[in-house]
């Protein structure tokens, strides 16, 4: 189990430089025009805004333990995972082609799933095919889609 | 009044074209599935469905889309009734009634019933529909720039409301909404903001790839593998699944009551399909002569629920349409796709683009009126849907968001950031930060941002001219209300508390 509180503090603190570097860029495009607002008087309240309440929520955080409870370890591994296997279906569509990646990243969702017995994966591998072929024919063939 | 009637009648021949018909089947059976399918609701089916549905033409897109949102209403209902597993949150009133009634061996009444509530329901919402919309897109036809601001803010004060129990965290979440919607082009000067570098962010992000980030893998991500294991005591046999006429006939009155209350709960921004099931529930077991049949089976609790759900979906589109506001996640997401096909809901629609809206109208009536013989065709293959595991159903849901992502512009850096936003979707799922105030920024802040810029150039730069205008002084009182409201309505309660501690030592 890993507690959540973590992770709102990572992303608290986070947030705070974002709405900070979004202000600073804001005053750097130019916040006033004459008397008419520039390019930056959006940015430059829109960060101000994010860095105010993100501030605020990490204040919270470290004044209050236990706030979000846990979660389990198994479930973060599952997220990193599949955003592990779409990347590497980034990466692979341009060497084996889309189709061909797709039927891999399928694959490997199902198993990231549960799907780890021989029967569950032959079962995820057809569904994988089938599910490339109606791919195919509907990005490719029926929208026009040049797939890589 | 009756111009609408007229309009709608070219919309309904207009939207009887082949492919608007095979749009709003397609969209309307994949719905019924998605309502069914323990962990994808609404929001995260039209969000799904957007970067594919956008490769159509507008209008076949959005009637597409409508139909996937009021087709869910209905799929929810079956797994609801037959398994006790609600497909969708707007499905859970459904459960305490319909599946008693399925394991007393009236499935047949019950989904009967379910399907006769959500015609009705959604008929009376279109109607509803129909008569309100134009009159309220007239009344906002009077709105010029400044009146148009003003009416921007207060959309985007609706975080008070959309954003949940935590208005921090909600706060957080349209700001960094509003942040994306800056990056790109600056749209008075043309400079490049918050590009890093990148040329293929000057045209900013599309919208599908937030909405499928947010709504469509997050919640995948957090839904557990163990889902969609079977129980043997939920069997029905193929007989026992057709529809009862007599009892759908005895509940008139909660049928009529159900789809007044959806409509108008579902018109207020971030009430929602699912306040409205739990109103509509408590007020025909309060107005019950029997209030005790009410969790043991009633047919009452079935009709009312699901007549509420579907005219909320109707009534939730009203102020999409009329005002350009999305009043919930999946009208936001709906709204992002009028955007994306070059639509600007919004009074103005109603004048510019009135062939669209009426047809899209007209779309919605066959869809509700297809969806009756088509929920009754496919209820034992639907009954099934709750079975599916998520390593069969994930992997395949995975692969059409990453082609349809990609065929927006053939672009693999649009399926990598993708990516980025499932994991910002799933930390904000887990650490309850909404993401409806997030989309909400994204669609909202470049309206406004234009809006206000364009405002204070005419005027010279004078923020004055904000509380010239009567009806924006109007809207901006009505903004100040919602944003002080919740704070006032804690601080009473605080009180109250306060005071009943007080007297308890």
């Amino acid at each position: 189990m890993i507690p959540l509180r973590s992770f709102d503090l990572g992303l608290s603190a986070l947030l705070t430089l974002l709405g900070l570097y979004i202000l600073w860029q804001g005053v750097n495009y130019g916040y006033q025009d004459g008397a008419v607002p520039a390019a930056g008087f959006f940015p430059f309240w829109i960060g101000g805004g994010l860095a105010l309440f993100s501030a605020l929520n990490l204040i919270r955080n470290l004044r209050r333990s236990g706030l979000l409870g846990t979660v389990e370890r198994a479930e973060i591994v599952r997220v990193g995972l599949v955003s592990l296997a779409f990347t590497c279906f980034v990466i692979l569509s341009g060497f084996v082609g889309m189709i061909a990646g797709a039927v891999l990243l399928m694959i490997a969702i199902g198993v990231i799933f549960g799907a780890r017995d021989i029967r569950s994966i032959l079962a995820v591998s057809a569904i994988a095919l089938g599910m490339a072929a109606i791919l195919y024919l509907v990005f490719g063939v029926v929208l026009a889609i040049p797939l890589l | 009044m009756f111009d609408s009637w007229q309009l709608l009648a070219d919309g309904l021949v207009a939207a009887s074209q082949p492919t608007v018909l095979a749009a709003i089947m397609v969209g309307a059976i994949i719905g019924l599935f998605i309502g069914a399918l323990p962990g994808l609701g609404p929001t995260a089916g039209v969000a799904i469905l957007l970067p594919v549905a956008v490769s159509f033409d507008g209008t076949s897109a959005i009637a597409a889309l409508g139909a996937v949102y009021y087709g869910a209403q209905y799929g929810g209902a079956v797994t609801a009734i037959l398994l006790g597993i609600p497909g969708d949150a707007s499905a859970t009133m459904t459960v305490i009634d319909g599946h008693k009634l399925a394991r007393n061996g009236k499935a047949g009444a019950a989904l009967g019933l379910s399907i006769a509530a959500s015609f009705i329901g959604g008929l009376i919402g279109l109607l509803l529909l129909t008569a309100f919309a134009t009159t309220i897109a007239k009344a906002a036809i009077a709105f010029g720039p400044i009146e148009m601001t003003a009416l921007m803010i207060f959309s985007l004060s609706l975080v008070s409301v959309l954003g949940g129990r935590d208005l921090n965290k909600a706060m957080m979440s349209l700001f960094l909404g509003l942040f994306i919607g800056t990056i790109g082009l600056d749209p008075m000067v043309g400079l490049p903001r918050f590009n890093f570098g990148e040329v293929r962010l000057f045209d900013g992000i599309e919208f599908s790839i937030i909405a499928v980030g947010l709504f469509g893998l997050a919640e995948m991500y957090a839904t557990p593998p163990s889902i969609g294991k079977p129980e043997e005591n939920n069997r029905f046999r193929f007989r026992e699944l057709f529809p009862d006429v007599r009892a759908t006939l005895q509940c008139w009155r909660e049928l009529g009551s159900g789809s007044l209350i959806g409509f108008f709960i579902g018109i207020l921004p971030g009430a929602g399909a699912t306040a409205a099931t739990m109103i509509s529930y408590a007020f025909a077991k309060r107005t019950s002569k029997h209030p005790e049949r009410f969790g043991n089976g009633a047919l009452e609790g079935v009709a009312a629920p699901e007549a509420a759900n579907n005219s909320a979906a109707y009534g939730n589109m009203i102020p999409m349409f009329a005002l350009g506001i999305p009043g919930s996640g999946t009208t936001a997401v709906l709204m992002g796709g009028l955007l994306m096909i070059g639509l600007q809901p919004g009074p103005m629609l109603f004048q510019t683009q009135s062939e669209f809206v009426w047809t899209i109208f007209g779309s919605f009536y066959i869809g509700n009126l297809a969806l009756v013989a088509i929920t009754i065709l496919l209820t034992p293959i639907l009954a099934t849907c709750a079975f599916v595991r998520p390593s069969f159903l994930f992997p395949a849901v995975i692969a059409i968001i990453a082609f349809g992502i990609f065929g927006i512009n053939n672009s693999m850096f649009e399926v990598v950031l993708v990516i980025g936003f499932g994991i910002l979707g799933y930390l904000m799922m887990k650490l309850n930060y909404p993401p409806v105030p997030l989309v909400l920024g994204m669609i909202l802040g470049p309206i406004l941002e234009r809006g206000i810029r364009r405002t204070l150039v005419a005027s010279d730069g004078d923020l004055s001219v904000f509380l010239k205008s009567p009806i924006a002084l109007a809207i901006v009182a009505v903004t100040v209300i919602l944003l002080v409201s919740p704070w006032l309505v804690s601080q009473r309660a605080k009180h109250r508390t306060d005071v009943a501690t007080k007297i308890a030592k």
